[in-house]
């Protein structure tokens, strides 16, 4: 047991450290090799741990609820929502390529079905002619009824679109010379040029739906969004676009509040190393915007062009390129040499608090 | 001044401060500054690297900023997608975070219907594409340094990468033109680290202000072409473009908001000074 749970691993952590360390300075066979399936694992790993995080959450948040804690009634207002975005975001996407009455214009019906009524019936080929041959007896009843009239009923207008939607489930709708000339984006001729015996209802939908849109681009309306699923349009898009992205950015908006507050009340020239600190401040402030610059820039102009360092931009420039640079680089070497040391101690075992509270 | 009104100062309501720093921030929209904008050489940096480029080169974006940074970055993506389309250059994003998702799906919609406004409609799979988020951050940089499309796999559409033919000339990261990197952390290090020195793609950073800093380390060091921060980077990056965009307008309200802080830090500090000479006579006598 003690083997398992203590020696093992480190035992496994050791091999594959000082293998990760052979592999990147060696990257011929078979270290190569094993360096790329490493790296494959970590990807998958990493996905998991999103499935780990909503884990804890819940576990978290159930436990508030259960005992009362104070503040619970946010972690319901968190369930509320994860369970929302979860179902709408996991959810397929409903076929949003099928025609319903409101994709044609009301005032369009009319001119819709006598063009189609009366082209389809014409010898000329063309879109009309074409859809006219495959739609069912009943559809082409509708369209003739509602172009004679001039008034399209309900009854009417779904016997159509129930037919239209029947042409567009046809794989072989399309055919060149019927529908000369119209747009095709190159998803749909990605469509078109496969074997349509491969393609399913959902691809054959979508790509007729596209060549009608084309055929009757005046008449058609665009491809509605989908309410399920995780695309442009979708609740889930909808809660992340009007709900998180909204809070995120009224809680970081807060923050020039409290810095302005915080700037008032607490950024004081108490001491040397507070004064420069502050004096750097007030010049980067002004010196980011245009206010200062054209300040520094009369100021300069008018008494000496001697003094053109002097200005604030440039003072701006100097210290994000220097003293910032340098004190920058100072952490960066820092944190490079910790991460050296700290992976050395982790493969060695010499640091061993990854293994839990026991060690 | 007196010691009672430098008390009175600094124990100032700090709803008067909240007070004024919202009207700091809104008039300026209200009532427009138009104050002009400079450009700088971090800028230009980037700017110069991507005009340069001929058309059909292929660029990668990484969208790594969350919903909380949509003001100062959204600006600089529309600018800078912009720029490429305008120029023929194709499109390639990705995120490594899972909130970048979202946002990045959003500037690609918004850019793409302003396109089709405009008459010239770009199209999804020829001119851009987006691989959606790719977990294992510096794991998912290195992998794609050794074969981008066996990473990918797919778009966050689903269609298969390999038959993309946007993608056709990519074998690994290396074989884009340049990177545009839109952060709102540190995840430039990890592309620097991980993408620039492995494969020497070229990289610039478009971060919020905050983060700017940070990264001029990597700019002297030629790691990066240039840095495009804060509203203040991206009013100069619309400078460029030769047009006014939401972080052109939003540098009114940050000049303002800037300066009243300084004002605010300079009463402070007069007041304290104040009292502490005053409390510094007293303990003389």
């Amino acid at each position: 047991m003690n083997f398992l749970k203590r020696k093992l691993p480190l035992i496994i952590v050791f091999f594959t450290g000082v293998i990760m360390m052979i592999a990147y300075y060696v990257p011929h066979s078979p270290f190569g090799d094993m360096w790329k399936g490493a790296s494959s694992w970590y990807m998958v790993i990493a996905g998991f741990t999103l499935v780990l995080g909503v884990v804890s959450l819940i576990r978290n948040h159930y436990r508030k609820i259960r005992l009362g804690k104070q503040g619970f009634g946010y972690s319901i207002v968190m369930f509320i929502t994860l369970i929302i975005t979860a179902i709408f975001g996991v959810l397929p996407p409903e076929n949003i390529y099928t025609l319903r009455p409101v994709d044609i214009e009301e005032e369009n019906w009319s001119a819709f079905c006598s063009t189609l009524a009366r082209k389809g019936q014409g010898e000329v080929p063309g879109p009309c002619r074409r859809i006219w041959t495959l739609l069912p007896k009943e559809a082409r009843g509708a369209a003739q009824e509602i172009a004679e009239s001039k008034n399209a009923t309900e009854p009417a207008k779904e016997s159509l679109i129930a037919g239209l939607n029947q042409v567009l489930g046809n794989p072989n709708l399309y055919r060149k010379e019927s529908f000369p000339g119209i747009y095709l984006s190159s998803r749909v001729k990605e469509l078109l040029g496969k074997d349509s015996k491969t393609l399913i209802d959902r691809e054959i939908n979508e790509m007729n739906r596209n060549v009608l849109m084309g055929a009757f681009p005046d008449d058609i309306a665009e491809i509605r969004n989908p309410m399920r699923g995780n695309k442009a349009g979708s609740v889930f898009m909808w809660v992340f676009d009007y709900i998180n992205s909204a809070a995120a950015a009224t809680v970081f908006s807060l923050l020039a509040f409290y810095i302005a507050s915080a700037a008032y009340r607490a950024f004081r020239v108490r001491t040397l190393d507070a004064t420069v600190m502050l004096i750097t401040a007030l010049i980067v402030m002004i010196g980011r915007v245009p206010y200062g610059e054209m300040f520094s820039n009369f100021l300069t102009e008018k008494i000496s062009s001697h003094l053109v360092f002097l200005r604030l931009d440039k003072l701006t420039t100097f210290f994000l390129n220097y003293p910032t640079v340098a004190a920058k680089r100072a952490i960066i070497l820092g944190m490079g040499l910790a991460m050296v040391s700290t992976s050395m101690r982790v493969i060695l075992g010499i640091e061993r608090t990854y293994m839990g509270s026991d060690e | 001044m007196k010691l009672k009104t430098a008390e009175k100062l600094l124990s100032i309501d700090r709803r008067i401060i909240f007070l004024l720093v919202a009207a700091a921030i809104i008039l300026p929209i209200i009532f427009p500054l138009n104050l002009p904008v400079n450009v700088t050489d971090e800028v230009r940096g980037v700017y110069n690297e991507i005009q340069q480029l001929p058309p059909g080169s292929k660029i990668l974006v990484a969208f790594d900023y969350e919903p909380s940074s949509i003001p100062e970055i959204e600006p600089m993506a529309k600018a800078v997608l912009q720029q490429c389309f305008d120029k023929g250059l194709k499109i390639v994003g990705i995120s490594w975070l899972e909130l970048g998702r979202g946002n990045a799906e959003k500037v690609l919609n918004i850019v793409e219907s302003e396109y089709k406004e405009k008459g010239d409609p770009i199209e999804y799979g020829e001119d851009y594409a987006y691989m959606g988020f790719k977990p294992g951050k510096q794991a998912m940089i290195l992998n794609l340094g050794s074969d981008f499309k066996g990473t990918c796999k797919t778009d966050y559409r689903g269609n298969e990468v390999y038959s993309m033919p946007l993608l056709e000339g990519i074998e690994t990261l290396g074989d884009f033109d340049y990177l545009v990197c839109l952060h709102d952390d540190s995840m430039i290090n990890h592309w620097i680290l991980y993408g620039h020195e492995e494969t020497g793609i070229k990289i610039g950073s478009f971060c919020t202000a905050v983060m700017a800093p940070g990264i001029y380390a990597n700019l002297n060091a030629g790691q990066i072409t240039g840095i495009v921060g804060g509203l203040k980077g991206g009013s100069e990056y619309e400078k460029l473009l030769e047009y006014k965009g939401a972080a052109t307008k939003g540098m009114d309200s940050q000049t303002v908001i800037h300066l009243l802080i300084v004002v605010f830090i300079l009463i402070g500090n007069i007041a304290y000074l104040v009292k502490e000479h005053h409390l510094k006579k007293e303990r003389l006598r």
